[in-house]
């Protein structure tokens, strides 16, 4: 397989948090392990936070917009379900439209079905992709599923040459099972069959198996990389395969799930700048989505050098800590987790 | 409700997502948003298509109260509160001055003369679609 490289990234964590215990506070508990969690503000939805991430990473890039050649979005929670969210990004940023654009929105791990999409064709037609994971899923207030639903957006530059990190493989793999967490057609709210044991068996077992795939694939073993993310609903979810696939707990990284809580299609994409903006040069990095269904895909990732800073594009630290925390009141306000008057 | 119809709102996505602007060849002024006539020379059909810097300073501002919003923010009212719009000045050299919300910021403690950068978001919802463009938010700078 011809290498593509990763040209630049940039990502958008909205300003506005929840802390656990004011969600504890209200309904008694809190499901799931983060401390808190980003909420996407009143005037914003998963086009305009995939739209910021999306000029960050052009920025960083230092590329021309004419060089892009494909954009392709995943995104679980897109504000439509029939209007391309690629086509409206494309046109906010000012992309030639003679290209093409692929919106991914039926899963949790849509961000990284873009993402391996993207390098297939970047592969075949030259040019670079901009490849953005998005999103803010919910489910009813009751609902402990939505104790950890998050928001955040992060976009990556592929291309042929100029990387700071080169993808050297991706392998996926998915197993038949019937269902953990679905959202139905004209519904807006992510619900859970609530049997535990499915969706840790789709889970594990897809995750294992894509890992394996690539690790066969590339000839690696697990002592070959330094940093590992896997997607999960929270922190202590991506523990539970590590055993399985023989990682060791040290090179697990959690802490964007942490603070930006479930941020499904954008979580992989998210936790992986988190780590190229600490890795060193030389250093390996797996990572690996989950969507219910159940699939996974999983990236090999070899870092080259860093990404220089550039002082108007904020970087993910700066992000983190320009935040604001929101009371449960206005959590239901801006998450419209309440009927407003229209 | 006050209406913007589509295709008014279709015509002007260029300025509303990008800040585009007719720059006069014979004069060299810039009009926000391009006009046929120049608003300085009065020459028709002179002006090329350039994209304003997305970086300026609040010139001055004012804040829309509960219920004083236009019908077409009343929704977004409902989850924000308060807003503030203000007259921005951009960072080229005429110093072009436009209208515009500010977005993620007390809009009790604004300041004029605080840097403000473009950032797309929803302006409001109108015929089931959702209408986008640039508002500005406080500067927001990598620690060095």
């Amino acid at each position: 397989m011809t290498k593509l490289k990763i040209c630049g990234y940039g990502c958008y964590i909205p300003r506005f948090r929840i802390k656990r215990e004011e969600i504890q506070k209200i309904w008694g508990h809190f499901q799931g392990r983060i401390a808190e969690k980003a909420v996407m503000g009143y005037d914003e939805d998963t086009c305009t936070m995939a739209v910021e991430a999306a000029k960050n990473a052009i920025k960083n890039a230092k590329i021309k917009r004419e060089e892009i050649q494909v954009v392709g979005i995943g995104c679980s929670s897109p504000p439509y379900a029939l209007r391309s969210m690629a086509a409206e990004v494309a046109m906010a940023i000012g992309i030639p439209l003679n290209i093409r654009l692929l919106d991914f929105k039926e899963s949790e791990k849509a961000g990284t079905t873009a993402l391996v999409t993207c390098i297939d064709i970047i592969i075949n037609k030259g040019g670079k992709g901009l490849v953005i994971g998005s999103d803010s899923p919910k489910s009813i207030a009751s609902d402990p599923i939505e104790n950890t639903y998050g928001a955040s957006a992060t976009a990556l530059i592929i291309g042929k040459s100029d990387g700071i990190a080169t993808i050297e493989g991706a392998s996926s793999a998915t197993i038949e099972i019937i269902a953990d967490r679905f959202r139905k057609e004209g519904s807006e709210m992510v619900e859970d069959l609530g049997i535990p044991q499915y969706h840790q068996t789709g889970y594990i077992n897809s995750i294992q198996q894509a890992i394996t795939n690539l690790l066969n694939e590339l000839g690696l073993t697990t002592s070959d990389f330094q940093h590992l993310f896997i997607q999960g609903h929270d922190t202590r979810e991506p523990t539970r395969v590590l055993r399985k696939i023989g990682f060791d707990k040290k090179v697990l990284h959690t802490d964007t799930i942490n603070v930006i809580g479930d941020s499904a299609a954008a979580s992989v994409l998210t936790g992986l700048i988190d780590i190229l903006d600490r890795a060193n040069p030389g250093e390996r990095i797996l990572c690996a989505s989950y969507g219910s269904g159940a699939g996974c895909d999983a990236f090999s990732i070899l870092v080259e050098k860093k990404q220089e800073i550039l002082e108007d594009v904020p970087i993910m630290q700066t992000y983190l800590e320009n935040k604001q925390y929101i009371d449960y009141n206005q959590y239901l306000r801006f998450k419209e987790l309440i009927d407003l008057e229209t | 409700m006050a209406h913007v119809s589509v295709p008014s709102y279709w015509n002007a996505l260029p300025q509303k997502y990008r800040l585009v602007a007719g720059k006069c060849k014979e004069c060299g002024y810039v009009n926000f948003p391009p006009q046929i006539l120049c608003n300085n020379c009065s020459k028709s059909n002179t002006q090329e298509l350039i994209e304003l810097p997305e970086v300026g300073t609040i010139y001055s501002y004012t804040i829309i109260g509960r219920g004083a919003a236009p019908p077409e923010f009343k929704k977004m009212q409902s989850k924000s509160g308060a807003y503030a719009i203000a007259v921005v000045e951009l960072e080229n050299d005429q110093k072009t001055k436009i209208n515009v919300q500010l977005t993620d910021c007390d809009p009790f403690k604004i300041k004029i003369g605080t840097k403000v950068t473009a950032v797309f978001r929803i302006i409001y919802e109108q015929e089931g679609v959702r209408r986008y463009g640039l508002k500005f938010r406080p500067e927001l700078k990598n620690p060095k």
